[in-house]
């Protein structure tokens, strides 16, 4: 993570045609490098910021700003071309005959030579473990290589930034550790990275901030552990903590166990647990 | 209309379109160059309607198949799908030719006061019209079942063949499959509540709805895909992939299928003698 600021949205407002309000005075920056967790309930916002960073919806207040560059109609262009978006429903995002061409399809609208392309294709491929597949119709792949190709088809453009709108929905346990492992590989890569999600398990793995968005306004901005761990605030907006800092604030509340730092991943439970067993031995 | 059957009859229609259980095998007709067997397929198609006698459909009826056994392709299997288009196509298209085209008449029907008249003429224009379309499609079944969807695109754009078109030919086969899919699930889900035996407006009022919420649906995703295009980047252009075709192959391919084709067509200017059954 660098000090230089990838993205800066200040006083951001949107409403749908029908006039409602989505959106309403966003501000938040993100570092170059950063991982984040955009989380919130159903309709909170989150797909339609994504939709407002991608530029295909227009805020009436407020801007947008990404590497340095205001976003607006002449920019939008040119800052798709750094800016990656993998959508929600994978069957959005693949559009073409097969998956050689599905991902190559960036690299080709960025004007890359064949060679470039070709070479291209192959390493993201190779590195989600998908080259197997190249010339499947995507119509034919599972879910969890469809989430897996859709992702793909951004990493072979070389983004800086990368949006994830909900990217573990309705996956099983592997393809949801496969892309967790993606997006880890790709983190150490200095890439900035936004994850909207309301699963939140999964989070404290990956971000080192979060972001909660209700009813189009953000209402905090902490450290993962900082916001996660939460309780009285995430229930008052439809969310909840990861499933093991439940478990270890119930026991709290029950005064089963002195009160510590919650853990949120298996490995910090895990040294957690470890440590009492040790206290009581 | 049973909603049940219906499903039914979309899945039956799903398979019917899925060529690629076949399109990837690795035949000598398989190797071939994709814009050669193009193009020779459009060849044939330009001669097939130039036909002016009976006899020269059959024998180019034979090359087609010909081309089908060496490809390895079931002839059953490629005879029910040409079949299926055909059938439509003959209901929608050609039989009215039956009914209005005037000439000598072969059969005639009196409900009330209306004729219902069927001529020698019409017989002969639609089943002509059959004829000509029947061998069309399966010419361009013999290029579907031996050629990859991909290469198939690849081998249009370089006989520039306009890339909006292409584009939307794309689209239509990438997502013909998860609309059927949807309706499919759609009709299951109204399925699974209904509990009793509707009326035959009802049903059709329901299945209007359905057919509206899978129309609303329908473009809500093309604007999902738009985006996704417009998030890579897109600006109009269409990337293809480059395959290995056999040379050999596609020579001796396009020798022996043109000069078949032009023997034909020579027989049926009369300039190659032949028996004449028609």
């Amino acid at each position: 993570m660098t000090n230089s600021n990838a993205l800066v949205i200040q006083q951001l407002s949107y409403s749908y045609p029908d006039k409602t309000l989505a959106l309403k005075d966003i501000n938040f920056t993100v570092k170059t490098g950063e991982c984040v967790g955009l989380i919130g309930p159903n309709g909170a916002g989150k797909s339609t910021l994504f939709m407002l960073l991608m530029g295909f919806f227009e805020p009436f207040q407020g801007t947008i700003q990404i590497l340095n560059q205001v976003l607006n109609k002449k920019t939008k262009k040119s800052l798709r071309k750094k800016v990656g978006l993998v959508f929600q429903n994978p069957n959005d995002q693949l559009f073409s005959p097969t998956l050689w061409e599905d991902v190559a399809f960036g690299p080709f609208n960025l004007g890359y030579d064949q060679a470039e392309i070709n070479s291209r294709v192959e390493k993201t491929l190779e590195s989600l473990g998908l080259l197997h597949l190249k010339n499947k119709p995507p119509h034919y792949l599972s879910f969890g290589e469809k989430k897996k190709a859709a992702l793909a088809t951004i990493l072979s453009m070389d983004p800086e930034i990368i949006l994830l709108d909900e990217p573990f929905s309705n996956l099983d346990p592997e393809s949801c550790a496969d892309i967790l492992q993606i997006i880890q590989t790709y983190r150490q890569r200095n890439l900035t990275i936004i994850i909207a999600t309301h699963d939140v398990d999964v989070l404290p793995e990956l971000v080192d901030k979060c972001i909660l968005l209700d009813k189009g306004e953000v209402v905090a901005e902490r450290s993962a552990q900082d916001l996660l761990t939460d309780s009285m605030l995430l229930l008052k907006h439809k969310m909840r903590m990861p499933i093991i800092g439940q478990l270890f604030y119930n026991l709290m509340q029950r005064n089963i166990i002195e009160e510590t730092k919650l853990p949120l991943t298996l490995a910090q439970a895990e040294s957690l647990v470890e440590d009492l067993l040790n206290r009581t031995k | 209309m049973d909603v049940i059957k219906l499903s039914s009859i979309l899945k039956r229609f799903q398979e019917l379109v899925y060529f690629e259980k076949y399109s990837n095998l690795n035949s000598p007709v398989h190797q071939v160059n994709p814009i050669v067997k193009f193009l020779i397929v459009i060849g044939i198609i330009i001669i097939n309607m130039s036909f002016v006698h009976i006899m020269p459909y059959f024998l180019l009826m034979v090359v087609i198949v010909g081309i089908m056994v060496v490809s390895h392709i079931p002839l059953r299997y490629y005879f029910i799908r040409t079949l299926f288009f055909i059938t439509i196509f003959a209901v929608v298209i050609a039989l009215p030719l039956l009914f209005f085209t005037p000439g000598q008449v072969v059969a005639l029907w009196s409900i009330g006061t209306v004729n219902i008249v069927i001529t020698l003429e019409g017989v002969l224009s639609a089943s002509s019209l059959i004829l000509r379309v029947w061998l069309s499609l399966m010419a361009v079944m013999t290029l579907i079942f031996t050629t990859p969807f991909a290469n198939l695109i690849h081998a249009m754009k370089h006989v520039h063949i306009p890339l909006t078109f292409l584009i939307l030919f794309s689209l239509t086969y990438r997502y013909i499959f998860l609309f059927i899919e949807e309706l499919i699930r759609l009709l299951q889900a109204k399925d699974s509540r209904s509990f009793r035996s509707l009326g035959f407006r009802l049903r059709f009022k329901i299945l209007g709805q359905l057919f509206g919420t899978l129309l609303v649906r329908s473009i809500d995703r093309s604007e999902q895909v738009y985006r996704a295009m417009l998030a890579r980047g897109y600006m109009g252009d269409l990337v293809t992939k480059e395959y290995k075709s056999n040379y050999r192959a596609t020579i001796f391919y396009a020798i022996i299928i043109i000069s078949a084709v032009t023997a034909i067509f020579l027989i049926d200017l009369r300039i190659i003698p032949f028996i004449y059954l028609f």
